[in-house]
């Protein structure tokens, strides 16, 4: 419920509350909650916010479903000892659809499909401060 | 009106206040304020770097993350694929009045009839009186309550209430938060370990989503234009894998009929081109099957 939490906080306009409530999220997820809430005042809706611990080199795949018609635009943040963070698409039989351009720990990555599609959304700290576990945190969203 | 909650008018006034605070959490949280120096007593760190990825991996080293989480599109996410698709009716104007059983307390029958009433809200926080909202809402505080949900999701609905009843949220605010409640919130409830019930919950918002697809493409006459919605194999699959109770029965009248229109949706999905109205019919009736038993 800390995910829930935070956001209604911000939707209701408690502001004073906010930073505190706020800090029951790790940096990464708070990193990507504000994200996802500045796209959706752009009109992007919300598929799916996860957040993960870890390190560099290991992966972390989520399933996702996606309707042809529809952007998808995916949003991450690793914590600050994370250096280049590498975000993918990946189908059914690992060939990579799509890739994060951007380096850094915050990539973004858009993706149109042209047919039903099912691929795993893959997230893999590659170069970090430490070799250490760090949280990453994804959000999912369509228009 | 809760007392402790603001009014639309004093929400207005802080919101100059909200986007500098978010602003901070934003600038905080992504790293773009300078940086600390660092302790004089910081322990030397090692760093670590690895290749980057080709364009070939082997999916079966994956870790896999939540698929309740992540798999399932959502109601809205429906209806927006439908207008991607060119279909011209919205799914709200075919949200249907519904009555449910009397007998509430079969754990599968509450948890799939949630996720309807789930559905139901999404696609109507547009277009709904606030009355047809509060008890939609009410319906699913019942059934959070009734599935051992927690006090957490009982408390939030209770908010979400009180502030609709009081005038204080706009429908775009609202609609953001009741995204969040169930495409995040209800995914990580536990329910006491009973795995199935969030799943169970996503294939009633899903079947109803589904649903009103099928009416939509049957009503517009373009049964061909529904197909890269209701061709979803893998979310059919998914639900198959918890029609049955945790030592392998299905055990309840839903599940059996959950069961049932599920296997005949996976041959809908994995139907070779685009689906005709025959196939739009057996995706309608199908998923009507489940919600005449809730």
């Amino acid at each position: 419920m800390k995910h829930l939490t935070a956001t209604l906080l911000l939707a209701a306009g408690l502001a004073v509350s906010a930073p505190a409530h706020a800090q029951s999220d790790d940096a990464a997820t708070a990193c990507v909650r504000a994200k996802a809430w500045e796209a959706r005042q752009q009109g992007w809706n919300l598929r799916a916010l996860d957040a993960s611990s870890l390190r560099p080199g290991e992966l972390r795949a989520w399933p996702l479903a996606l309707a042809p018609g529809l952007t998808y635009r995916i949003l991450t943040c690793g914590e600050e000892g994370i250096t280049a963070l590498d975000v993918l698409l990946v189908d059914g039989n690992g060939n990579v659809v799509a890739r994060a351009a951007d380096s850094g720990r915050e990539p973004t990555l858009e993706h149109k499909p042209e047919t039903p599609s099912r691929v795993h959304l893959v997230v893999r700290p590659r170069e970090a401060k430490t070799g250490d576990a760090l949280h990453t945190a994804i959000a999912v969203l369509y228009r | 009106m809760n007392p402790t909650r603001p009014t639309g008018l004093a929400v207005g006034r802080t919101m100059g206040i909200v986007v500098t605070i978010a602003t901070l959490v934003i600038s905080a949280a992504c790293g773009t304020t300078p940086p600390a120096e660092p302790a004089a007593e910081e322990a030397p760190v090692e760093a670590a770097a690895v290749a980057p990825l080709g364009d070939q991996l082997d999916i079966s080293l994956f870790r896999q993350g939540s698929s309740a989480m992540t798999l399932v599109p959502s109601p809205r996410e429906l209806q927006a694929a439908l207008g991607a698709a060119g279909l011209e009716t919205t799914l709200s104007t075919l949200v249907p009045a519904r009555t449910w059983k009397p007998d509430a307390k079969d754990p599968d029958r509450v948890a799939v009839r949630t996720g309807v009433i789930i559905a139901d809200l999404l696609l109507t926080v547009k277009t709904a009186k606030d009355e047809e909202m509060i008890g939609r809402l009410a319906s699913i505080q019942d059934g959070m309550k009734t599935l051992d949900g927690g006090s957490d999701i009982d408390a939030t609905i209770q908010d979400l209430m009180d502030r609709i009843k009081a005038g204080a949220v706009d429908r775009d605010a609202l609609l953001s938060e009741l995204d969040e409640l169930s495409q995040v919130a209800v995914p990580e409830l536990e329910f006491h370990g009973k795995k199935r019930i969030v799943p169970l919950i996503k294939a009633g918002s899903w079947l109803a989503g589904a649903h009103l697809v099928a009416e939509a493409a049957k009503k517009d006459d373009k049964p061909a234009a529904s197909s890269g919605i209701l061709k979803q194999p893998e979310v059919v699959s998914y639900f198959q894998g918890y029609t049955k109770a945790e030592e392998g029965k299905v055990s309840s009248e839903v599940a059996q009929q959950l069961e049932t229109s599920l296997a005949q949706l996976e041959t809908v999905a994995k139907k070779e081109g685009p689906l005709a109205a025959t196939d739009v019919d057996t995706v309608a009736t199908a998923t009507h099957a489940v919600m005449e038993l809730l």
